[in-house]
């Protein structure tokens, strides 16, 4: 007897995205964050998006990519290609902080 | 902090890696705020920098607060979230709007950040905007997101728009703007 197997969003693309932030410390609202992604080593076009988490949510920040705007799925606004391009993007960071106010 | 990237096929990898925050050395006074102000850039994480100066306590010290600046601080944030288009809100930046909205209305309601104001059209325009600003959010909740293979939500095809917390965020707003 055998079973089979179906892994949901399992796929994934063949290749390393290098991803690096430099500094690695820093102080919230001041610090600017270099993040980079280095798609030289993937075998296809790929389209890459840049983020954090905060203890309210994950917090998503636009890339030249995804061009994640305020009206990012309208059809009136150019979208996002795929592509081999390295991606950077400089980010101030939100503290840390609990979710008292809830 | 992460990198989460896809190709056509919808097939992806999220990379991670964590940076050290110390947030001992924040400092947010009237030079700070009007410097946040001035930030041009209208993305979430902008917007967010600007509005946690005045919905987080930080270290433990009451609210900041600046009658004028406050006023031109939710100006800011209100048109912002009336800017977006529904179908271009997800679960994450309506989650993170909503705390938002929650504490910025409640602060401007209970410490009467408008009072005094002599116009009363700016007022009024203010709530105005500010039950279209919630509207807005609220009715991001009616959208499923189609399949699009240009945005994160590729691999993910309904994402829900809100979640519980969300949802409470923002009928505590409701609540507080009919006060």
């Amino acid at each position: 007897m055998g079973y089979a197997k179906k892994n949901y969003f399992s796929r994934s693309f063949t290749g390393i995205v290098d991803f690096t932030i430099s500094p690695k410390k820093g102080t919230p609202f001041e610090t600017e964050f270099t993040l980079t992604a280095s798609k030289s080593r993937v075998a296809s076009p790929i389209m890459c998006e840049f983020g954090y988490f905060h203890p309210r949510g994950k917090i998503v920040l636009p890339s030249e990519d995804t061009i994640d705007n305020l009206k990012q799925t309208s059809s009136k606004v150019k979208k996002g290609s795929f592509n081999k391009r390295t991606l950077t993007r400089k980010v101030k960071l939100l503290p840390a902080s609990d979710l008292e106010a809830t | 902090m992460y990198v989460k990237c896809w190709d056509r096929n919808g097939g992806f990898k999220t990379y991670r890696d964590t940076v050290e925050l110390d947030g001992s050395n924040i400092k947010i006074d009237k030079a700070d705020v009007d410097q946040a102000l001035k930030e041009t850039t209208l993305d979430v994480n902008s917007i967010l920098l600007l509005a946690d100066r005045f919905v987080t306590k930080h270290q433990n010290k009451p609210y900041y607060f600046n009658k004028e600046q406050m006023q031109r601080a939710t100006k800011k944030i209100i048109n912002y979230i009336m800017l977006i288009e529904t179908d271009a809100m997800d679960l994450h930046k309506t989650k993170q709007l909503a705390f938002v909205m929650n504490i910025l209305t409640e602060r401007n309601l209970h410490e009467k950040v408008w009072e005094g104001v002599k116009d009363d059209k700016i007022v009024h325009d203010m709530m105005a905007s500010m039950v279209k600003a919630t509207s807005n959010l609220i009715m991001a909740n009616r959208k499923t997101p189609v399949y699009a293979n240009d945005t994160s939500l590729s691999g993910i095809k309904n994402t829900i728009p809100l979640d519980l917390n969300g949802f409470t965020w923002l009928a505590k707003t409701v609540d507080y703007i009919i006060e």
